[in-house]
């Protein structure tokens, strides 16, 4: 899966629009702020909507209907009628039923730019979670290690890796692709069952703040298919009989269960 | 007898998204009934006054003066914390000499992990406890293992109204109550209501009954206990 890059976003729409569910008309869009140093001001169609938006922070998920937005970033206290936006989008299509997050962050060469993710909802396999990891950060190819090992290698800026793993914590860092380098981390990462957890590397290696933000989407998780709680054989033939005259007698009722045992196990 | 740590903040925070969405929903032109039904759907969370204010004082296809405040939190790794979970115990049905240690497990290939010894009981771990806000804890133990069997074979007999002591990590003991008992066949079992992390608090008891499938190992049906809180008095 890759970043949906701004030309890219119209395809997307219209594939999710072939979904006629009154339902599916809005989309959540949660916005992540990770150009490094700047608070600034977002306005979305011209209305400012994210005031004294900090670097590292994320909004909560804004329900958006579906449709054509244009997004400015200005520096935190422009105005809008004489300053130009730091960062700009126009005609971005939401399309609808989806889970979206919009980020502002630097490409791989330093400057300012905005991505939109489209955040995979799925659902997972009981037990499981989620990781995805975006590459929106000043620098090279990176890899991604758990416990030391490289789970996604060769990422690059803007573009993101997702994987389904067993729910847990894990010690990941962040190194330089094909290197022992360590960029950022190891830091633990809680993965949590049913989660996609996102997890963002953000800021500038040249700047030296290469940081880690994440995102947690819950609610993603899947039911055991299954309770498997026999084993012997036990309750074979007149069994709720049987485990009535097991209850009454006690110990008595132990030893018939154990006799009954060796004759099921031999 | 205090009971249960309320998780205060996420009712908080479920109530801004709402306040957040039913504004959306009225800017996007869409009825205010919409806006209801995403109430609706999440049951006994109760939205805060400011949220419902907003919502009735909307109105259909006329768009609030200022755009809502949209609410943020810092996405530092470091301010990522695994919410605390109380876990269960120990379980004891007295009127079935049912007294049983707990562990806390997840899954096992696609199944839910049971303990391999039968004198103890399974908490689905990645599921509800009686210390959150709703949901459905689910434990379930093993009717017989080579050992004999298991101390929740005698759950086959459970009625309505038997009582079920539920013993919590934090000391606290939360009291249920026996509303239903049903065997199914295996390819039958709800696991998405037995299961079900959100809605009204209940304890789900599972084990198996039915016959005795010596070809492949087991049993043929799940026997499932569904019991209730007893409310303080």
């Amino acid at each position: 899966m890759r970043s949906i890059a701004w030309g890219a976003a119209a395809s997307l729409a219209l594939v999710a629009t072939a979904v006629p569910a009154l339902a599916q008309d809005t989309s959540d869009v949660s916005v992540l702020h990770a150009v490094p140093g700047l608070t600034v001001d977002v306005y979305v169609n011209g209305e400012e909507t994210i005031s004294d938006f900090e670097p590292g922070t994320l909004t909560d998920p804004l329900e958006l209907p579906a449709g054509n937005y244009d997004i400015d970033v200005y520096v935190d206290g422009d105005n809008p009628d004489s300053a130009d936006p730091a960062i700009s989008a126009e005609g971005i299509e939401v399309p609808g039923g989806a889970n979206l997050t919009l980020a502002a962050h630097l490409d791989a060469e330093g400057t300012p730019m905005l991505s939109a993710f489209a955040n995979d909802t799925s659902q997972l396999d009981a037990g499981q979670a989620r990781l995805t990891v975006r590459h929106t950060a000043a620098a090279p190819a990176v890899d991604v290690r758990a416990g030391e090992t490289p789970v996604i290698e060769g990422l690059t800026n803007p573009n993101e890796e997702v994987l389904n793993l067993d729910a847990g914590s894990v010690s990941a860092d962040v190194v330089l692709a094909g290197t022992e380098t360590v960029a950022i981390g190891p830091a633990d990462v809680d993965l949590a069952e049913g989660t996609n957890t996102i997890v963002y590397a953000w800021g500038s290696a040249e700047d030296e703040n290469l940081a880690l933000a994440v995102q947690t989407i819950d609610g993603l998780h899947g039911d055991p298919a299954g309770v498997p709680t026999g084993e012997a054989g036990l309750l074979d033939g007149d069994a709720s009989l049987w485990m009535f005259g097991l209850a009454l007698t006690g110990a008595a009722g132990a030893v018939v269960a154990s006799r009954r045992l060796s004759r099921e196990n031999v | 007898m205090s009971h249960r740590e309320r998780s205060g903040p996420s009712r908080a925070v479920w109530a801004g998204v709402l306040a957040v969405s039913v504004a959306a929903l009225a800017v996007g032109g869409y009825s205010v009934s919409s806006a209801d039904e995403d109430v609706a759907t999440v049951g006994s969370i109760s939205v805060t006054p400011e949220a419902s204010a907003d919502a009735t004082r909307t109105e259909k296809n006329q768009a609030p003066a200022t755009a809502p405040e949209v609410g943020r939190s810092s996405a530092d790794l470091a301010n990522q914390s695994a919410p605390s979970v109380v876990a269960p115990t120990r379980v004891s049905v007295p009127a079935l000499d049912i007294d049983a240690p707990i562990d806390a497990l997840g899954v096992e290939g696609d199944q839910m992990a049971v303990p391999a010894d039968g004198d103890r009981v399974g908490w689905y771990k990645f599921g509800a406890t009686p210390a959150t806000d709703g949901g459905s804890t689910v434990l379930a133990g093993h009717v017989d293992t080579s050992a004999g069997f298991g101390a929740m074979a005698p759950l086959r007999q459970a009625e309505v109204g038997t009582l079920i002591d539920v013993e919590l990590a934090d000391g606290n003991t939360r009291t249920y109550e026996v509303v239903g008992r049903e065997q199914f066949d295996k390819g039958d079992l709800p696991v998405a209501d037995l299961f079900e992390r959100a809605g009204s608090e209940r304890l789900v008891l599972i084990t198996c009954s039915g016959e005795w499938q010596a070809d492949v190992g087991s049993y043929t049906d799940n026997v499932v206990v569904a019991a209730t809180p007893v409310l303080d008095e």
